[in-house]
C-alpha cells in the first residue's frame, strides 16, 4: 500500500498493508517527510504515553512541557538515525520509548531547585523512574485501553457521568465524607458509584476484551 | 504493571477506578494531542520545537552581556583602568581593527581579553589587541576596540 502524503490513515491491522519501520526509517533518511509522519503516526501516543508515565504530576500541571519533552524526543529520534545511517534499530517502538523515557529524565533534573514550587512533587517523580519500562507494544494497548475508556464514558447518561466529573471526591475520601461534599446520602452515592463502575467495567471488557472486574466494594480506611 | 500498581499511593482502588484516575490526568496534561512537530521541517533540521518559556543557555549569554555592558558603562564613569589616564585621542587614532574589525576579528579580541594587569600573552595575536600597550587586553582596550569595531560590512576607518 503506497504511502499518503498526509499520513492520516487508520490504524491498519494487516501487516501486510503496511509498511515495516525498517522501510520507513530508510525513506526518512533519504529526506521522505511522509515517511517520518507515518512513524510518527505510528508512535506520538506512545512517546507521549512514556513522558505521561514518567512525569505525570509535571505533565498535568504543565501540558505543555509534555509537548516539549515530546518534540525534543523526536528530533532526537531523527538525529540518532541520521547518525546511525544504515544501523537502524530493530524496534523504533522500544528505541523511541527509551528515547522518551531517557529525555524526561535528563528534563525532570534540570528542573530549576528554587523557582519551582512542585520540586518536590519532580523528586518523587525522579524516583519513580527507576521503574523499567514495560514492553512497548503493551504500551501502546495501555492508551488503547484509555481511549476505549473515553468512548465508554460517553455512553452514560448525564447523571453518571456528572458523579465520574467527581471521581476524586469519590475515590480521595471515605464514603461518608465524599457524601456529605456531594449533598447525597451515603447509601445512594455507594449504590449510584457501584452501577458506573460496573457499566464501565460491562463497556471496557465488550470492546477490549479485558477484565476490569471491580472489586465487592471499595473498603472504606 | 498493571493499573492497580499505577496509584500506589491511593488506598484500595479497584482497576477501573485507576484507569479511570488516569484518563483525568491524562485529559489534563492534554495526552491525548498530537505533538507539534512538523515532519518535513524536522527533516531540514529547522524543528520548530513547542515553545519553552526559559532557556538557560540563552539567559547565560543574555547576562554575559549584561555584564559586560555594564563594566563597559562603569569605565566610562571612571578614569582609565586603574591607570588614571583615559586613552589620548592620537591613541583612539592609533587603533586599527585587525580584518576589518568584523566579527571574526571580535572573536580574537574575546580571546586574547585577560582583564587589568594580566600579560596580554599570546604573542603576535594578543598584543595587537592591547591597544594602549600597558600589557594586558583589559576593558580600555575593549573600550578602544569597540570605537573602531566597523561592523561585518565596513570599511575600517
Amino acid at each position: 500500500m503506497p504511502l499518503q502524503p498526509n499520513g492520516e490513515r487508520p490504524f491498519d491491522p494487516d501487516p501486510s498493508h503496511k509498511p515495516d519501520d525498517g522501510f520507513l526509517i530508510a525513506g526518512m533518511l533519504g529526506g521522505d517527510s511522509a515517511a517520518l509522519r507515518e512513524l510518527m503516526n505510528r508512535y506520538d501516543r506512545l512517546v507521549r504515553y512514556t513522558i505521561f508515565r514518567q512525569a505525570r504530576d509535571r505533565c498535568t500541571r504543565d501540558p505543555q512541557w509534555l509537548d516539549s519533552i515530546a518534540s525534543e524526543s523526536w528530533s532526537g529520534f531523527v538525529r540518532s538515525m541520521q547518525r546511525a545511517g544504515e544501523q537502524p534499530p530493530k524496534s523504533a517502538a522500544a528505541y523511541l520509548a527509551r528515547l522518551a523515557r531517557n529525555r524526561t529524565i535528563s528534563a525532570m533534573r534540570q528542573l530549576p531547585a528554587e523557582s519551582d514550587p512542585a520540586v518536590v512533587e519532580a523528586g518523587d517523580d525522579l524516583e519513580s523512574m527507576s521503574v523499567s519500562l514495560d514492553d512497548p507494544l503493551s504500551e501502546l494497548t495501555r492508551i488503547e485501553d484509555l481511549d476505549t475508556l473515553q468512548s465508554c464514558l460517553s455512553e452514560l447518561d448525564d447523571r453518571s457521568r456528572a458523579l465520574t466529573g467527581q471521581l476524586e471526591a469519590i475515590t480521595d475520601r471515605r464514603w461518608r465524607e465524599a457524601a456529605e461534599a456531594l449533598g447525597l446520602k451515603e447509601s445512594t452515592l455507594r449504590s449510584r458509584w457501584k452501577s458506573v463502575v460496573e457499566r464501565l467495567s460491562r463497556c471496557l471488557e465488550r470492546k477490549t476484551g479485558k477484565q476490569f472486574a471491580p472489586g465487592d466494594d471499595r473498603s472504606d480506611l | 504493571m498493571g493499573w492497580s500498581s499505577m496509584n500506589a499511593n491511593r488506598k484500595q482502588l479497584d482497576p477501573l477506578e485507576s484507569v479511570l484516575l488516569e484518563l483525568k490526568d491524562a485529559e489534563q496534561a492534554n495526552l491525548f494531542a498530537r505533538t507539534p512537530v512538523d515532519p518535513a521541517a524536522l527533516l531540514r533540521g529547522s524543528v520548530c520545537e513547542a515553545p519553552r518559556l526559559v532557556r538557560p543557555g540563552l539567559l547565560r549569554w543574555v547576562s554575559a552581556a549584561a555584564v559586560i555592558g555594564l563594566a563597559v558603562g562603569l569605565w566610562q564613569l571612571t578614569p582609565n583602568g586603574g591607570t588614571g589616564l583615559p586613552l589620548g585621542p592620537n591613541q583612539i587614532a592609533s587603533v586599527s581593527a585587525p580584518a576589518g574589525g568584523d566579527a571574526m576579528a571580535r572573536g580574537d579580541f574575546l580571546l586574547c581579553f585577560s582583564g587589568p594587569r594580566s600579560a596580554a600573552g599570546q604573542e603576535g595575536v594578543c598584543e595587537s589587541h592591547d591597544f594602549d600597550a600597558d600589557g594586558d587586553v583589559d576593558l580600555a582596550d575593549f573600550q578602544a576596540y569597540q570605537l573602531a569595531y566597523a561592523g561585518p560590512h565596513h570599511k575600517t576607518r
